[in-house]
């Protein structure tokens, strides 16, 4: 870990475009060009290092004490279940974690094994313990909505935002889990050895969050 | 396994013998004596000490009977179970253990970490002297290397007598004390709205992720809150442990912190925890756990910590 420089891992893809909205309204992102193919950018002002990551793999590197601060989906903490704290709900990337399938799909029969498809199988798994479920879970990276259409599964775990893809598909939302939004996270030795400069960021975007909800 | 060249293995073996040499020498000096803890755990036993523990993180074994048993996960609670029964009212005992603990990641691999702890049993005096010498005593062997750490210390009573106050059932306090323990700050305002918590506990959650640095930060910061009893004990506690620390040690390595909290369950008074940055978990965990003598069913004073020996290890080898 350098001392000198705060390293922020931030993912590509979707909550990536809305992190750096989020920061360019701060004024904390000036050097990162969106377009440019570059993973690591250096904003030598104020010793701030962006690294851009796969959002599956932003727990990770600050769970690896690589990064200090991470910008992650809540469905990921959930699924890695790792030993970081969660300091910000950031308020952007909103969606559900939702479990769907063909309209009228008895999801608790007891006696019947679920079958279910979906890219958190830990998620899936501790959910469905918890309702005494018995289920069988089929690990997907990608358009999990195939599982029901194909018959690989009898249902998906998910995140849904619209839900216009499941409509597509004729399935619908069967029951929703939790809410999913952005969170800001760290790791215990950077929330310790880096304590002032974290502070000022997440107060920084937490004026910002509290002028957005106004 | 990582792949290290043969030197860089030996180099690595040589400095965790010399650390261990310096420890086991300042400790026998102090008048500490050696102990081997159990390597297998009961299941049922563990479980009943530790209820937040996930399963899934421990590693098991069946022996022939069909009895489950862990590999231990922590030693703390193997002493819990092995010596305190047979531990006598009144005396004292301060030991040392060097050993290996067992956990399986979240990837079902199966991970051995070697600790370095000392356990103080009983007290001669009063449970803050032996505070005191504890968690001076660990300051002292963090110090006998040059190394960058930091400590925080906390005491349970605190958290303790908030949760006894505001009552919940059993369920919602597992939740809140795993928010707490993760820092959770949007989870935690989220729990606050779901559940009915009195304006004071309210005010005191609010602010519970703000309640460290100094002493006299602290208690500036908490004026306008109404503190029952066991609080204002728990201020005082920390208040007198400062007060035998060294003042630079103080001002470089020590931070006050109320809403530190342990996801083992078995702390009473005292926590703390310290801190390496080539390291990305705990260099140090340790407090006072007061565990029940189960023949006797009286509390025995019992405050220690442990050293994760190769974080300490790779701090070490860092600074050359």
């Amino acid at each position: 870990m350098d001392k000198g420089y705060l390293t922020i891992a931030l993912p590509k893809g979707r909550i990536a475009k809305e992190a750096m909205i989020y920061m360019e309204k701060l004024g904390i992102y000036d050097v990162v060009k969106s377009s440019s193919r570059k993973l690591i950018f250096t904003d030598e002002v104020i010793k701030v290092r962006y690294m851009f990551v796969k959002g599956v793999d932003v727990v990770t590197y600050v769970d690896e004490g690589v990064a200090d601060l991470g910008v992650v989906g809540r469905d990921i903490v959930l699924e890695e279940g790792a030993d970081i704290y969660e300091l910000l709900d950031l308020g952007f990337g909103r969606c559900k974690f939702s479990i769907a399938g063909y309209p009228d799909t008895d999801l608790y029969s007891k006696d019947k094994v679920l079958r279910v498809a979906t890219k958190y199988p830990n998620v899936t798994k501790k959910f469905f313990q918890s309702k005494n479920q018995p289920i069988e879970v089929f690990k997907l990276s990608g358009s999990v909505e195939l599982g029901p259409l194909v018959g690989l599964s009898d249902v998906i775990m998910d995140i849904v935002e619209s839900g216009s893809t499941l409509k597509a598909n004729g399935l619908t939302v069967l029951e929703d889990i939790t809410d999913i939004s952005a969170r800001l996270i760290t790791n215990p030795v950077a929330y310790r050895y880096k304590r002032n400069r974290i502070k000022e960021i997440t107060n920084m975007l937490e004026e910002r969050l509290d002028k957005d909800n106004d | 396994m990582t792949t290290k060249s043969i030197e860089e293995t030996f180099n690595q073996q040589q400095t965790k013998l010399n650390i261990k040499r310096a420890f086991t020498d300042l400790l026998s000096d102090e008048g500490y004596l050696f102990y081997e803890p159990e390597t297998f755990e009961p299941y049922d036993a563990f479980i009943r000490v530790n209820e937040r523990i996930k399963p899934s993180s421990m590693v098991k074994v069946l022996d022939n009977t069909g009895h489950i048993l862990v590999l231990r996960p922590d030693v703390t609670t193997t002493i819990i179970n092995q010596l305190i029964p047979r531990f006598r009212n009144g005396g004292t005992i301060k030991l040392f253990y060097d050993t290996d603990i067992y956990a399986q990641s979240n990837g079902g691999v199966v991970e051995k970490m070697a600790q370095f702890g000392v356990e103080y049993l009983g007290s001669s005096t009063s449970t803050e002297a032996s505070d005191s010498e504890t968690v001076n005593l660990m300051l002292k062997l963090c110090d006998l290397f040059n190394v960058d750490y930091v400590v925080e210390i906390g005491n349970q009573k605190f958290l303790d007598a908030l949760f006894k106050q505001m009552a919940l059932p059993n369920e919602a306090l597992h939740e809140l004390k795993e928010i707490i323990t993760n820092k959770n700050v949007s989870l935690l305002s989220a729990f606050m709205s779901r559940h009915p918590i009195k304006v004071n506990d309210k005010k005191l959650l609010d602010m519970l992720f703000r309640l460290e640095g100094d002493i006299d930060d602290i208690e500036e910061k908490l004026t306008g809150i109404r503190l029952d009893n066991m609080m204002k004990e728990a201020l005082n506690e920390l208040r007198l442990l400062r007060s035998t620390i060294e003042t630079t040690t103080l001002k470089r390595k020590i931070i006050f912190d109320l809403s530190m909290l342990s996801k083992y369950d078995y702390y009473q008074g005292i926590t703390f925890q310290g801190f390496t940055p080539s390291a990305n978990r705990a260099l140090i965990k340790g407090g006072r756990y007061n565990p029940i003598n189960k023949t006797t069913n009286q509390r025995i004073p019992a405050i220690g910590f442990t050293i994760d020996m190769d974080a300490l290890v790779k701090a070490v080898n860092q600074n050359g």
